[in-house]
């Protein structure tokens, strides 16, 4: 939906696009959001007047989760990843923290032996999936326009996009945002989230749904260390109190130290 | 602002449920959403307010019921209050915590005329 004013239902208005095609997402609504805010509409209610008063009122038990849709979405496209035996994995984060340089990374040094695809999430730009594409997997970019996140529709759509190898890893790499993201399931097998030394040590206090909801923190941007204060033992600490079985794995996507322990997780996670 | 898609999915739910009961009007929607849900309630009525034009809960009274947290913790088995997240068990300070209320996100009843 558009998120500045509501027009449109979630998933429609975000835009799927593989880099160096046109766009070709017919299905999607691609209309002008540039109507005014006013929803001017009148209607005619006819002959058909009638008194309020007479008719008695009924109370409707409705009793659904109000994220219904999103998560019966979710459960169809976790049936079908387990169908085409693919692992899934949601990377969150705020902005900046490492997100597509660990993935291309990751994937340089194991496309060899393991099948990757990536679906890129940002509100706008192809700049990730061409970075992404630059490694030789297929990529698939979701613009969200001003949304905060993506949802299940979003990768139900971006999938069939995707020359799905069986066995593969699908790496989603969500808007960064660490708020929105962590109440949309995707589908996914696991949730990874990933804060970088750069930020404070208190990300998972501050934002304690996403970390709760984590299987792994990835404390990216170890190199940099030498020249921060930041404390690791403390940002370790934060993060166990809201999720006390979050893994932690420290890294730097940029020197490769650490990385051996992330593609051991990797593996262990297919199983 | 994920405030914006709970609220289009609650104007979805009640529409849908309004048609079944061949509803042209929503009196009011009574909504339960935990304080630990996640979810800031003024962005919600915010959201509401702006995106019910229309709609068939446009004139409708809005209700929310907030239950508050609580969690049990997994080492002692104490059930107890909790405020947010970041909260410890109050008998014997684990961390390992069940959050057992507060994540409600439910749209409720309706009440149709």
């Amino acid at each position: 939906m558009c998120e500045t004013c509501g027009c449109g239902l979630p998933g429609e208005k975000a835009v799927i696009r593989v880099p160096g095609e046109e766009i070709i997402d017919k299905e999607d609504d691609l209309h002008d959001h540039e109507h005014d805010h006013s929803h001017p509409h009148s209607h005619d209610h006819g002959s058909d007047h009638h008194d309020h008063t007479d008719v008695a009122r009924k109370i409707v038990t409705i009793e659904t989760n109000i994220l219904m849709a999103n998560n019966l979405i979710a459960e169809r496209n976790r049936g079908m990843f387990e169908a085409k035996n693919l692992t899934v994995l949601n990377l969150m984060s705020s902005p900046g923290s490492g997100k597509t340089t660990l993935l291309e990374k990751t994937i340089n040094e194991l496309k060899d032996n393991m099948k990757f695809s990536v679906i890129e999430g940002d509100q706008q730009t192809m700049n990730d999936a061409e970075r992404i594409k630059a490694t030789g997997v297929p990529v698939v970019q979701v613009n969200t326009g001003n949304g905060c996140h993506l949802d299940a529709e979003m990768i139900n759509r971006a999938i069939k996009r995707l020359a799905l190898q069986d066995g593969s890893f699908v790496m989603i790499e969500n808007v960064g945002n660490l708020v929105c993201p962590s109440l949309f399931d995707l589908g996914e097998a696991c949730r990874v989230v990933i804060m970088s030394v750069t930020e404070g040590e208190d990300k998972p206090v501050k934002y304690p749904n996403m970390f709760r909801s984590a299987n792994l923190c990835i404390l990216n941007k170890t190199d940099l260390l030498p020249y921060l204060d930041y404390d690791v033992t403390k940002a370790i600490e934060y993060g166990y109190q809201v999720n006390p079985r979050l893994q932690f794995i420290k890294l730097s996507a940029k020197s490769g130290e650490g990385m051996e322990e992330w593609y051991q997780w990797l593996k262990n996670v297919v199983g | 602002m994920h405030e914006l898609s709970i609220v289009q999915n609650i104007i979805g739910i009640v529409t849908m449920e309004a048609e079944k009961s061949g509803a042209k009007r929503v009196a009011e929607v009574h909504l339960e959403i935990g304080q630990l849900s996640g979810v800031e309630y003024d962005l919600i009525e915010f959201a509401l307010k702006n995106l019910s034009q229309g709609s068939v809960i446009e004139s409708a009274e809005i209700n929310i019921d907030k239950p508050e947290g609580s969690a049990r913790c997994n080492e002692c088995g104490n059930v107890f209050a909790l405020k947010d997240f970041i909260g410890s068990c109050n008998k014997c300070s684990s961390f390992d915590l069940e959050i057992i209320k507060g994540r409600e996100l439910r749209v409720k009843s309706i009440t149709i005329d």
